[in-house]
């Protein structure tokens, strides 16, 4: 009922802006606000607990908010995320929310507002047209105030400068035009884009006659924002589950971009190219039989495009093989000398990302280990078959606590315990927990790996 | 990882700094004769100014620096002990001033980084022609040294030529580990320190720390600047063997297993081992002979050749390395050793002991400074091989600032070949003064591959 009234009255604005010859942005805003949150939540390590305010757009009349790719700490298992709460501008009454995890191609986190009487009163973006955009092009845009400023509203106005491809289309405007994850509407009322990061400035400072260079950006209002038309595609695609990764691999290891000068050395004429520097053994791409050194110059026999800086290259790649699944056949072109390969590249599963390993936080240590993972090995540089090549890797040490006194370090890779090989998490928590258990020990050692280096470090428990 | 160093002597340990300062003195001639100090008034005539002008490559071109420092004669003809940060391999131009103010030049006779010790041979046809003199000093022996004993610091603290200032040993057997090295050198694996409290100041080092009598108890080199009279010297002992070994080869040949010793303090009941025996492996340089032999970290060595170890402590450390560069190179070592609750024999094949920092040089017209991948360079950055060349300097504007070369990067190869080592890039640099083509430079950074244009 209330979103029927509510395309009325979006019809009626449209109709009478166009009269008003868009002066009267009043009733328009206070509508448009309907279509953007500030979603709070706490992050609850094994030492500290801090909360994050962060703004989202609505994307379904069902109450489904999407946050860009960096509103959550990436390397923070889901689990130390807490107690996620829905805002609305303007208004601190808190409303509960649930996280429900994140788009495997753009990256978009989704929260889910659980509120139904809140549900009602939003407006997905969806429902507005989406706004044509020109260099030049008149926008305006809704920026928020902190919390502790009730997270108030404020009409914002810039035009477009320009607009780029990074690969998302992103439009950068003369002046600030929104807050970050806010949102951005011609003076028609048409949905014209999300609000961005905010671009670093180089800036030279002169504090008492002396110069200083640095670069400053500012956090509560950006000059860039993601084109609606370029994002139309990527609303609304929670994943099944917070769990689920469902993300397809490649196997292929520290990609970077080519220079135009070494491409034309390379006889490329100016094609864009990706290196690779290397292939996890036995994974999808060594299967395929590319190597490390080739030059990846093409994707299912299309070449990719010269991007500004060249080296988005690489994350439009990237975001391609995003949107397959696992199972899927590409063709991948690459320049390995002078000989050019086409290479069937069959997608595989992704391996478990740090966030979503398990992991054990022992209070009385100060210690907290997790499963050494596919991706660590790789980080770390242990191949498979090395001796010593398994382990737990030490996520956390807290100040002062017995693990930091013996040396331990965030990162480490614990090989031994008390003399006993680790080959697997669950053994090397079980071998921790009967050390605990034991009232009379006074210590153990372990066996920790560190770089190219080894350390045997005594950890006293009493 | 020396972590249980650090958190002991977590101070930042810093060379004594060779200063800027410099100023020359008229001229009084004298008889040349040399004359062996027999007492304190002796040694001080013994003991001089040592100047140096060296080449560096740290910014993408051959620059000169300048620095001050001290030393001791040694012998009847004119050897000078000083400390290997003071005069390096990249000397050029080294004076010597001598007790009389009159100066001469010197040359390197051989250097040792892992003692922070060099010796440089007086250019006696200058000493003879203009008849000038000096004494020569004696060692004394460091081992019979006790804390508290008085000592004698002479040398050239910022620039201010024979400074005495006096003091006691603090402590005859310092171990502290510093893992910067000299200018990434490293140094101090062979010697535990004398410390003193006899003011040590930048300049200082390379003279010598002596007795009542006059004679070299130590070779004066570290100080914690920022504390108040911390100074720290290389003991003669160590001084002694160095100093020989440089007359004989103008080097010290040390042997290398590649083990890192941990110290078994507290650790004995959880070995089974009884105290004050053997010497806990803390880490195996792969590839190292250890490696190759099976050796593991947390093993406990027992015995090398029939010789028991006891690691108990750090300042038991220095010596075991010691005993273990002594052997012969490729001389099979036996040992015995713990693990778990077998006991094992292994045999080590020695290999020479090597520097990670290779031979450096300068490719001016690139403006790009390299140095060599050593073989442990590789080992310590797990590098697949130890080819390569790693940038050290890029002079901006050059053509290797523009290729985009950056300090830490390996060029690995060149045109599609194999760059092995500055000679490879030397013969591809000398081509390339009469080309203007581009050269294709593949490096890595972080095991990250990347493609360079080098427009010359």
């Amino acid at each position: 009922m209330y979103k029927h009234l509510s395309s009325i009255t979006l019809a009626i604005l449209i109709a009478s802006l166009s009269s008003l010859g868009a002066q009267d942005f009043e009733a328009m805003f206070q509508e448009r606000l309907k279509s953007v949150v500030v979603v709070e939540f706490f992050v609850e390590t094994e030492e500290d607990r801090w909360s994050v305010d962060v703004n989202g757009i609505v994307v379904d009349d069902d109450g489904l908010i999407q946050l860009q790719d960096n509103a959550l700490p990436a390397w923070i298992p889901v689990e130390q995320l807490k107690e996620f709460k829905v805002f609305q501008p303007g208004n601190l009454d808190e409303h509960d929310a649930e996280y429900l995890g994140q788009d495997r191609v753009f990256g978009w986190h989704y929260v889910r507002v659980l509120d139904e009487e809140l549900k009602r009163s939003l407006i997905s973006v969806t429902s507005y047209p989406i706004a044509e955009l020109k260099t030049g092009s008149a926008l305006w845009g809704i920026g928020l105030a902190a919390k502790g400023l009730d997270f108030t509203p404020y009409f914002m106005r810039s035009e477009v400068a320009t607009i780029q491809p990074m690969p998302n289309e992103i439009g950068f405007c003369t002046f600030d035009i929104s807050s970050p994850g806010s949102v951005v509407f011609d003076l028609d009322g048409n949905f014209a884009g999300w609000g961005a990061n905010p671009l670093n400035f180089d800036r030279v400072f002169t504090i008492e006659g002396r110069r200083f260079k640095g670069q400053i950006a500012k956090t509560d209002e950006t000059s860039t924002f993601f084109v609606a038309t370029d994002l139309v595609g990527s609303f609304g695609n929670p994943p099944e589950s917070v769990e689920v990764i469902d993300w397809a691999w490649s196997g292929l290891l520290g990609l970077g971009p080519l220079d135009d000068e070494v491409s034309e050395l390379m006889g490329l004429r100016g094609e864009s190219a990706i290196t690779v520097s290397e292939i996890l053994e036995n994974g999808p791409a060594d299967r395929a039989g590319i190597e490390d050194r080739d030059i990846i110059v093409s994707l299912n026999g299309e070449s990719f495009k010269r991007y500004i800086p060249r080296h988005i290259v690489v994350s439009a790649f990237e975001r391609q093989l995003k949107q397959l699944n696992v199972g899927d056949q590409v063709s991948v072109g690459v320049l390995r000398g002078q000989e050019r390969l086409e290479l069937e590249l069959i997608l595989e599963e992704h391996p478990t990302l740090v966030r979503q390993a398990e992991r054990t936080y022992f209070e009385k240590l100060g210690l907290t280990l997790r499963e050494f993972l596919l991706l660590d090995r790789v980080t770390l540089n242990v191949r498979e078959g090395d001796q010593n090549s398994d382990g737990v890797i030490v996520s956390f040490v807290k100040t002062n606590s017995f693990a930091q006194t013996a040396g331990l370090a965030s990162g480490d890779l614990i090989q031994e315990i008390d003399g006993n090989l680790i080959s697997d998490y669950s053994s090397a928590v079980e071998l921790v927990s009967e050390i605990l258990a034991d009232e009379d020990r006074k210590d153990f050692v372990v066996l920790v790996r560190r770089g190219a280096e080894t350390s045997v470090l005594r950890i006293n428990l009493k | 990882m020396r972590k249980q160093v650090t958190r002991f002597f977590g101070f930042p340990v810093l060379f004594l700094s060779i200063s800027l300062l410099s100023f020359w003195s008229a001229a009084s001639v004298q008889g040349a004769s040399a004359k062996k100090a027999t007492n304190f008034d002796g040694l001080l005539d013994a003991v001089v100014r040592i100047d140096v002008r060296e080449a560096t490559f740290g910014a993408g071109a051959k620059r000169y620096v300048t620095g001050v420092g001290s030393g001791v004669i040694m012998s009847r003809d004119g050897l000078v002990l000083t400390n290997a940060h003071v005069v390096t391999r990249q000397a050029e131009d080294i004076w010597v001033t001598l007790a009389s103010l009159e100066v001469v030049r010197a040359e390197l006779v051989g250097w040792d980084h892992w003692t922070d010790l060099a010796l440089i041979q007086l250019d006696m046809e200058q000493v003879t022609g203009r008849r000038l003199g000096f004494s020569y000093a004696s060692f004394g022996d460091s081992e019979k040294l006790k804390p508290g004993q008085v000592v004698f610091a002479v040398g050239t603290p910022h620039g201010l030529s024979r400074t005495v200032s006096k003091g006691i040993i603090s402590n005859s057997e310092r171990y502290f580990f510093d893992s910067r090295g000299i200018r990434g050198y490293e140094t101090g694996f062979f010697n535990n320190w004398l410390q003193t409290d006899a003011a040590i100041n930048p300049g200082n080092s390379g003279g010598p720390l002596v007795d009542e009598r006059g004679r070299v108890v130590g070779i004066n080199t570290r100080t914690y600047l920022g504390a108040d009279n911390l100074g720290f010297a290389i003991p003669a002992s160590t001084a002694k063997t160095v100093m020989n070994s440089l007359i004989e080869r103008g080097e010290v040949i040390r042997s290398y297993i590649g083990i890192d010793p941990g110290f078994l303090q507290d650790l004995e009941s959880f070995y089974d081992i009884d105290t004050n025996q053997g010497m806990l492996i803390d880490s195996v340089d792969p590839g190292s002979p250890a490696a190759m032999a099976g050796l593991r970290a947390g093993d406990i060595v027992l015995q090398i050749n029939g010789v028991k170890l006891d690691g108990r402590f750090p300042e038991q450390i220095p010596p075991i390395r010691n005993y273990i560069a002594n052997h012969a190179i490729g001389a099979v070592l036996q040992l015995e050793v713990k693990r778990n609750e077998d006991v094992r024999k292994f045999s080590v094949t020695t290999e020479r002991l090597l520097s990670r920092v290779g031979e450096e040089w300068a490719f001016d017209n690139w403006g790009l400074s390299v140095r060599e991948v050593s073989r442990a360079y590789a080992r310590e950055n797990q590098l697949e091989s130890d080819k390569g060349v790693i940038v050290i300097g890029v002079q901006p504007a050059f053509p290797a600032d523009k290729a985009k070369l950056s300090r830490g990067e390996i060029i690995s190869k060149a045109n599609s070949l194999d760059v092995t080592d500055i000679e490879s890039l030397k013969k591809l640099y000398q081509e390339s003064e009469n080309s203007d083509e581009s050269i294709l430079l593949e490096t890595l950074r972080n095991r990250r591959v990347s493609y360079k244009a080098l427009k010359p």
